[in-house]
């Protein structure tokens, strides 16, 4: 079983899961590895596993059907707990995008990018799939398809959502005004030298659609005035 | 001359190789058949009227092999696994009817290659039609057949279509698409 991983090259360790980069099928593949966690039993722990793979596949497939762009799955091995995805060699976060190439002379470049988030995360929210942990790091930059140059002020961009382990399908004002909300501190702690960030993709995120919205607004300055977490009192 | 098939190399751990072929103008289909379902031949065929890239097969045989590996296999070979992963339902017959060939004229062969086993040869030989290159695919491939399989219809129409493909078909097992 570790055989395979001579050839792989770690990229990131997290408290979930270990990311490698290969090639697979000829492909620039990333692959998501959840590891053992030893505290748990082990039965359990293969069901939580299992069952926390299953939710983040379903949620990436789930977005390509609402035209929400996420990596293309080649594999989904619950032997070795992985998920194999399609790696996006040409592409930069929305955080170093950001932090790296916006200035002020460039800064209707990071509009169109704040209209695509807010957009984006509406489409999600519209089809009930909660993210879970919206942040500028789980947002991609790539350049559209047949627009080879990797310009990032430039040309033609797509945003591709990632890391859908913490997602979920909720239907609730609730649900989507803790998304938003998670969002907000992110941005906030992330990018405090944007202060009208967040404020920019919330007002994308409004107009995207007719349909209403209020709830999910009300909710959301609820939750802002609360914290995430409902309190627990009375 | 044989134009070069599709070679791809699967799981590191299944040590296998994949090599697609493409024919047209094939005489034999039914004989072609007869011999995979027999178990003589170990190599399957596809109607390529539903593939858009052969990595589409890439992603099917991928899984089966490493099905095969664990012993999960949902059909009888890794052969018809192939077919059966490059569904998208769960019903066996129909995913071996689909995407299997009949009276077809046109078709895919897929071998799965290893160290010690390559049986494409003395298959290829016996195939009575001219194999093209895998790059004419495209030629054969039925946008009507291929929205129908993969219930693409609703989709945006500037959508990368292998992408969503594969996707849908690699998550089959616990998601309905």
């Amino acid at each position: 079983m570790e055989e395979g991983l001579k050839n792989l090259k770690i990229l990131k360790q997290g408290a979930e899961a270990k990311l490698y980069i290969c090639n697979y099928l000829g492909k620039p593949t990333l692959i998501k590895e959840r590891f053992k966690k030893k505290y748990r039993h082990p039965d359990l722990d293969e069901h939580i596993t299992k069952d926390r793979i299953k939710n983040e596949a379903r949620s990436i497939v789930r977005c390509k059907a609402f035209g929400v762009r996420t990596p293309a799955l080649y594999l989904v091995d619950f032997h070795r707990s992985r998920i194999y995805m399609e790696h996006l060699e040409k592409s930069i976060t929305v955080k170093d995008f950001i932090i790296k190439h916006v200035t002020d002379d460039t800064k209707p470049r990071l509009n169109t990018v704040t209209e695509m988030i807010g957009q984006n995360v509406r489409k999600l929210h519209e089809n009930n799939i909660i993210h879970g942990d919206l942040t500028t790091s789980n947002m991609l930059l790539i350049p559209k398809s047949g627009n080879e140059e990797q310009d990032w002020l430039s040309g033609d961009l797509d945003l591709v959502m990632i890391d859908f382990g913490l997602s979920y399908i909720g239907t609730s004002a609730e649900d989507k005004g803790v998304d938003l909300y998670v969002l907000e501190r992110a941005i906030i702690s992330t990018h405090n030298d944007y202060p009208d960030l967040f404020k920019a993709i919330l007002d994308a995120y409004k107009k995207q659609c007719k349909k209403k919205i209020e709830e999910t607004i009300s909710k959301f300055e609820e939750v802002r005035a609360r914290g995430r977490k409902r309190t627990m009192v009375g | 001359m044989t134009p070069e098939p599709y070679i791809v190399e699967l799981d590191p751990d299944t040590k296998t190789t994949l090599k697609i072929y493409l024919f047209e103008n094939v005489r034999n289909a039914e004989v072609i058949r007869n011999n995979i379902i027999q178990g003589v031949w170990k190599c399957s065929a596809i109607k390529p009227e539903l593939i858009i890239d052969p990595f589409q097969v890439a992603v099917a045989a991928n899984k089966a092999v490493l099905s095969e590996k664990h012993n999960t296999m949902v059909t009888r070979t890794v052969f018809s696994e192939i077919l059966y992963n490059l569904s998208i339902t769960k019903n066996i017959t129909q995913s071996l009817t689909r995407f299997g060939i009949e009276k077809d004229t046109n078709l895919l062969l897929c071998f799965l290659v290893t160290e010690s086993l390559d049986t494409s040869t003395e298959i290829l030989s016996q195939i009575e039609g001219e194999c093209t290159s895998i790059s004419d695919l495209k030629k054969f491939t039925s946008m009507k057949n291929l929205n129908n399989q993969y219930k693409l219809n609703t989709l945006e129409k500037n959508a990368e279509l292998t992408d969503i493909i594969v996707s849908r078909m690699v998550t089959k097992s616990f998601v309905t698409h």
